[in-house]
């Protein structure tokens, strides 16, 4: 197992590579730059700034330069951020980031688990309607909205909850809620599904037959069923992806950076789940 | 005369379904003796399995509905139990072993758990006193060295081994009746006679009485004492093995027995097969049910279902026609 992880993560260093390369040249390609703006700068100061961010130089010779800085860690000052670094920025908002997308799926997953396997096992029954429709709901209302209606009830209307800001649970409800809402509904119905394809299994049909009490029976369905989930989860879409509006800025090094550490997250968190499958589905055996 | 164990009456049991009502068991009677041994034949769709699963509370509710009968164990009704009551009974007094050991065994769960669990809940027995069971269980199986063996998962076992793992499983609790549901159709030839005799030498050492449900009839004849003979939801025959086979009295066994490959016979003859397929069991058409297959077939049995008649002592057949001399019989 452990030499599965390392060959992994060693097999993660050209992926990283190349998509750093291909995120270079894509960003380098595609027509505007950091400065280009409607106002027309002075010439003079214009070369001032690509001096200051090497933008004159030939296009390999700054991908080399870009490279050697990552190399030892570096990410570059950010274009559109003055006096910043990239590691500053990403360091600033990092934690909150994962705090958010991490409390938020873990929201997700104690409801919509719960909510499918509970679906699944009352099928067409109002429990399942209701599940099903409020995930249809959860999965089509976009989260803004979601966080406002929940902001609007809770912190303006009851006072019971704070407007904004992050650290305290009172502020960080909202905003935890609203996004996991969304994956909830997603895993409701992926739980909802893999269950349902579980349920229909012989082995269900031994586990009643024995006289199990209906909650070992679904237990012993719901472990199978979580490596079914655990399978498609990574598909689940969105986490860090607010990461990456700073392509649209053309903030060429905070968006490679970004792009890096989105990678980064993925690659990690791919192999966490597949090493979370091993464990939950004895017939998978790395080597 | 002792009482049975399992004694079903009329057992009714329908689907209702988006395509019509299906009489998947329609009346079927038997009774299992203590220790005994009994077969249930028929085509496949014809209702054996539903048979027993309706008994033990395991048909899906809808489209499932048992609408008439009694299956009393051991004088108490199962179809009057709560489902909690009838959980009780289920795995700790009746056994049931399923045709397909790749699939009846959850694949993320050790046999060592999935043995134990039901001793441990029925009996309230202690791990250690339902381990120590399994292993007794699993050794008497033929398992070779089950110490070894236990704590692996399902797939790490041969189809045939874990035929065996869910013979043992079954008998831990040391139940009064074993429900074999096809237990050899999934498995080779040479380990199906394995299994066979397996289930015979438990049933001699703990004597528990045997339901070995089957589509071969060559199967039971080497395992059961007595035979129902089902076909579309009804018993069509029921008898002792031996006058059975010596002489068939329903069309339906009559052609079942023809289609069984002898060693005895002529080289050039081809196997028999019943023409023509069994009916669904949705449409039924007036009259007995064999009628569109039936060599034997007379007027009367377009038009009204025979029922099931004792004609002897052991010996019931539903059917109009005497097959032997061609006759309609006298009612
Ligand atoms: N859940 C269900 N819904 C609708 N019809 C069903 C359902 N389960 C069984 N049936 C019908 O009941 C009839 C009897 O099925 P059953 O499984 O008892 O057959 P069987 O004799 O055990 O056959 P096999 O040898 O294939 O196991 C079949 O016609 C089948 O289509
Ligand atoms: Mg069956």
């Amino acid at each position: 197992m452990l030499r599965y992880v390392a060959r992994r993560l060693l097999t993660a260093i050209p992926v990283l590579w190349i998509i750093v390369t291909i995120t270079f040249f894509m960003m380098r390609l595609a027509p505007g730059g950091p400065f280009s703006r409607e106002r027309v700068m002075p010439a003079e100061v214009q070369k001032m700034i690509e001096e200051r961010y090497h933008l004159d130089e030939p296009l390999v010779k700054q991908y080399f330069r870009y490279m050697g800085n990552l190399l030892r860690g570096d990410l570059g000052p950010s274009f559109r951020y003055k006096d910043r670094s990239v590691n500053e920025i990403i360091a600033a908002g990092l934690p909150t980031t994962l705090q958010l997308g991490s409390l938020a799926l873990l929201f997700a997953l104690l409801v919509g688990i719960p909510a499918g396997c509970l679906a699944a096992f009352r099928q067409n029954s109002a429990v399942d309607y209701a599940a099903m429709s409020f995930s249809m709901v959860g999965v089509s209302v976009p989260n803004f909205v979601v966080l406002s209606t929940l902001i609007y009830f809770f912190a303006v209307k009851l006072k019971i909850l704070t407007v904004s800001g992050w650290g305290r649970w009172d502020q960080m409800i909202c905003p935890v809620v609203a996004l996991g809402l969304m994956y909830s509904a997603y895993i409701a119905r992926l739980s909802r599904a893999g269950m349902l394809e579980v349920i229909r299994q012989d082995f269900i049909r031994t586990a009643r037959a024995k006289g199990l009490p209906e909650r070992l029976v679904i237990m012993g369905a719901a472990i199978l069923t979580g490596s079914l989930i655990i399978e498609t989860i990574s598909g689940v879409p969105g986490i860090g992806r607010e990461f990456v509006n700073s392509a649209l800025n053309r903030d060429y090094t905070l968006t490679i950076g970004t792009v890096i550490l989105y990678s980064g997250f993925l690659i990690i968190f791919n192999l966490a789940v597949d090493i979370v499958y091993a464990f939950l589905d004895p017939r998978i055996v790395y080597e | 005369m002792a009482e049975p164990v399992l004694s079903v009456q009329n057992l009714v049991t329908r689907f209702h379904t988006a395509d019509g009502v299906v009489r998947a068991v329609d009346g079927v009677s038997f009774d299992l003796m203590p220790g005994g041994s009994l077969g249930i034949v028929g085509e496949s769709g014809c209702g054996k399995s539903v048979t027993h699963l309706s008994f033990l509370g395991l048909i899906p509710q809808p489209p499932g509905k048992i609408e008439g009968g009694k299956a009393l164990f051991k004088g108490k009704d199962l179809l009057a139990m709560k489902p909690g009551e009838l959980r009780k009974v289920r795995g700790n007094d009746i056994a049931v072993i399923f045709q397909d050991p790749m699939t009846s065994l959850n694949p993320v769960l050790k046999i060592s758990l999935q043995m134990t669990e039901g001793m441990m809940i029925h009996k309230g027995a202690s791990r250690a006193e339902a381990e120590a069971r399994a292993l007794e269980l699993l050794r008497a199986v033929g398992i070779p060295s089950p110490e070894k063996r236990f704590h692996d998962y399902p797939h790490q076992f041969s189809g045939g081994m874990r035929q065996r793992v869910m013979i043992a499983m079954a008998l831990m609790c040391e139940p009064a009746a074993l429900i074999a549901d096809e237990p050899t159709t999934a498995l080779d030839v040479t380990i199906q006679a394995q299994i066979l005799e397996l289930i015979q030498k438990m049933r001699k050492e703990t004597g528990v009485a045997v339901i070995l449900i089957t589509h071969d009839l060559g199967v039971v004849a080497s395992v059961c004492e007595d035979i129902l003979v089902m076909y579309a939801g009804r018993v069509v025959e029921s008898a002792a093995t031996g006058p059975l086979f010596a002489r068939p009295l329903h069309p339906y066994t009559f052609s079942l027995l023809r289609s069984i490959p002898r060693l005895d016979a002529e080289r050039k003859e081809r196997l028999f097969s019943i023409p023509g397929l069994p009916p669904d069991l949705i449409h039924n058409p007036p009259g007995c049910s064999f009628n569109p297959r039936c060599p034997f077939a007379v007027k009367r049995c377009f038009s009204k279902e025979p029922p099931l008649t004792e004609i002897g002592p052991g010996r019931k057949v539903a059917c109009w026609v005497d097959i032997e001399s061609k006759k309609e019989r006298a009612t």
